[in-house]
């Protein structure tokens, strides 16, 4: 793979990805839980 | 209005919100609209189109059905009596997508029994267009014929085509924890295993390295280009399922103390990751077709759309060797699941509106809602049905949900106060939806969705579609929106069964 397409990828999962992960981690932790 | 029906469980909505916004067009539509439009540099728009449109109109919807718990017409006559006909509208395209998407669904489970034997051989294209859907002759020089006439029945999608609405109507038949809860937390799981063992064999194949150039490597010149960000706009939007109806219904059925504005960020981050999962799991393969034919990969990739899942990837498929009847299944089951988790929610969406208009029970309302849907869809199993369900999904996908959010979004963010909106999410859900959300939907979202329906009916109205003829958009598609047009104005003039249902259950 081209190192512009690496770092497409890896900019995308992080911001789609990482970004979910976020949201599900703030989700288990809430104290809002439902 | 007896109580309303609620998610069993948080985990159970999020699964039921994904698998509404995850769809056919995650897997065929949005690689190929990446490519078109500046490969990997299309995800800077893309993104940032998610931050400032899909997820504050997600937010919107989630917060509306939630507050004024009810299905769009009555969410919207719970604002203003004035507004209901936009509920009905948005309800009345949702049944128009699901009369021939679930066609679509039928033909996915046909070819998960074709990939066993790759039954289209060598030649793809004249076997899903001859061969099965018997649309072109034998030699694809010509139609069989017009949109306008009834050829042939097709009596071998009849199986398919039971089991579409069978497993559709026995989701919305159990209700929302025990059919349509029950269904996503099967499906949805399956989905992804499914994907992931996709996107790993796919990456492992030789040449898998070109497909996904093909589809990353950016071209950041094509950054400064207002189509690219138009595409990027109108990919958002059609991709998290909000502008018609379905978000509303779906949030109407949370309980009172539930998050919206994180369930909307994990339901659009958790669509749109999905997105690239898909196009790395059909890039790798297409790469690896190009790398063994000697072709380039743009010439093997084709355009997207149907003919991307039903003659283009086939091929690409039967590139795999022994893996390939394994790959080939696990493809269109994932097109069915991906198909009827869509499929479900847009029917609860239509079924939940004339639930609550008529104060009917859910099973008399699914019944007769399906017994009218299938005998609408029965035109799509005519040899020239393919044309009639590209003129109706036109119609819908481009002018009627474009138009059915635009209207939606004025009228919240100029008519309605926000801050009532924001009041009723913020102390329940885990982030706040503050100043960047009500730029977003009071500015953002009105341009660009205005310059998007205005750009479509401009171009509907001097350049047609698809080579029709003026009488055959006409008669499908005109007269598809007149219906809309004129059944939501009607529908919204009878008295609701239960008056007093209109103003309980607010809180403003």
């Amino acid at each position: 793979m081209t190192t512009g397409a690496i770092i497409v990828f890896i900019f995308a999962a992080t911001v789609l990805w990482g970004g979910a992960a976020f949201c599900i981690y703030r989700a288990m932790s809430s104290s809002k839980r439902n | 209005m007896g109580q309303r029906e609620t998610w069993g469980t948080r985990m159970g909505f999020i699964m039921a919100a994904i698998g509404s916004a995850i769809g056919l067009g995650n897997i065929w539509r949005f690689p190929y609209m990446a490519v078109e439009n500046g490969g990997g540099a299309f995800y800077i728009p893309y993104l940032f189109a998610l931050l400032t449109a899909g997820i504050p109109i997600m937010i919107l919807e989630f917060g509306l059905g939630h507050k004024f718990r009810g299905s769009a017409p009555l969410t919207f006559a719970r604002i203003s009596r004035k507004w209901e006909w936009l509920g009905w509208w948005q309800a009345l395209v949702c049944f128009f997508i699901s009369v021939y998407y679930v066609i679509i669904i039928a033909w996915a489970i046909c070819y998960v029994g074709f990939s066993l034997t790759q039954a289209w051989g060598d030649n793809a294209l004249g076997f899903f267009l001859h061969d099965f859907l018997n649309y072109m002759n034998a030699d694809l020089s010509a139609k069989t014929g017009s949109p306008l006439e009834f050829v042939g029945f097709q009596s071998g999608l009849l199986l398919a085509f039971i089991i579409s609405w069978g497993v559709t109507f026995l989701a919305l038949y159990g209700g929302i924890r025990g059919g349509i809860e029950r269904a996503c937390k099967i499906m949805m799981p399956l989905l992804f295993i499914m994907t992931l063992v996709m996107v790993i064999r796919g990456v492992t194949l030789p040449g898998a390295a070109v497909g996904i150039n093909y589809l990353l490597e950016p071209d950041f010149s094509r950054i400064f280009d207002a189509k690219v960000w138009t595409a990027a706009y109108g990919q958002i939007f059609f991709t998290l399922s909000i502008g018609f109806a379905i978000m509303i219904a779906y949030s109407s059925y949370l309980p009172k103390k539930s998050d919206i504005v994180n369930n909307a960020f994990m339901t659009s981050l958790i669509n749109c990751g999905y997105s690239l999962l898909a196009g790395l799991a059909t890039f790798s393969v297409l790469g690896h077709m190009a790398v063994t034919s000697g072709q380039d990969v743009a010439e093997v990739a084709g355009s997207g759309g149907l003919g991307m899942a039903f003659w283009t990837f086939p091929t690409a498929i039967s590139s795999l060797g022994s893996f390939a009847p394994i790959f080939g299944a696990l493809f269109f089951l994932t097109l069915v699941f991906a198909g009827f988790s869509s499929q479900i929610s847009i029917c609860e969406a239509a079924i939940s509106s004339f639930m609550d208009k008529f104060n009917m029970e859910r099973k008399k309302a699914v019944i007769i809602y399906t017994v009218v849907a299938v005998c609408c869809s029965l035109m799509f199993l005519d040899a020239t049905g393919l044309d009639r369900l590209d003129l109706i999904d036109y119609f819908t996908n481009q002018l009627g949900i474009v138009f059915g959010g635009l209207i939606e979004v004025v009228l919240i963010a100029w008519f309605f106060k926000l801050k009532t909106i924001q009041d009723h999410i913020n102390p329940i859900s885990e982030f706040t939806a503050g100043k960047w959300w009500v730029v977003a939907i009071k500015y953002i979202t009105p341009i660009v969705l205005g310059y998007m329906a205005i750009a479509k009916t401009y171009s509907t109205i001097t350049e047609g579609y698809g080579g029709f003829t003026t009488t055959e958009l006409l008669a499908f598609g005109g007269l598809t929106m007149g219906v809309i047009f004129f059944g939501a104005l009607i529908l919204s003039s009878l008295k609701w069964k239960d008056e007093q249902s209109v103003v309980k259950g607010v809180d403003m």
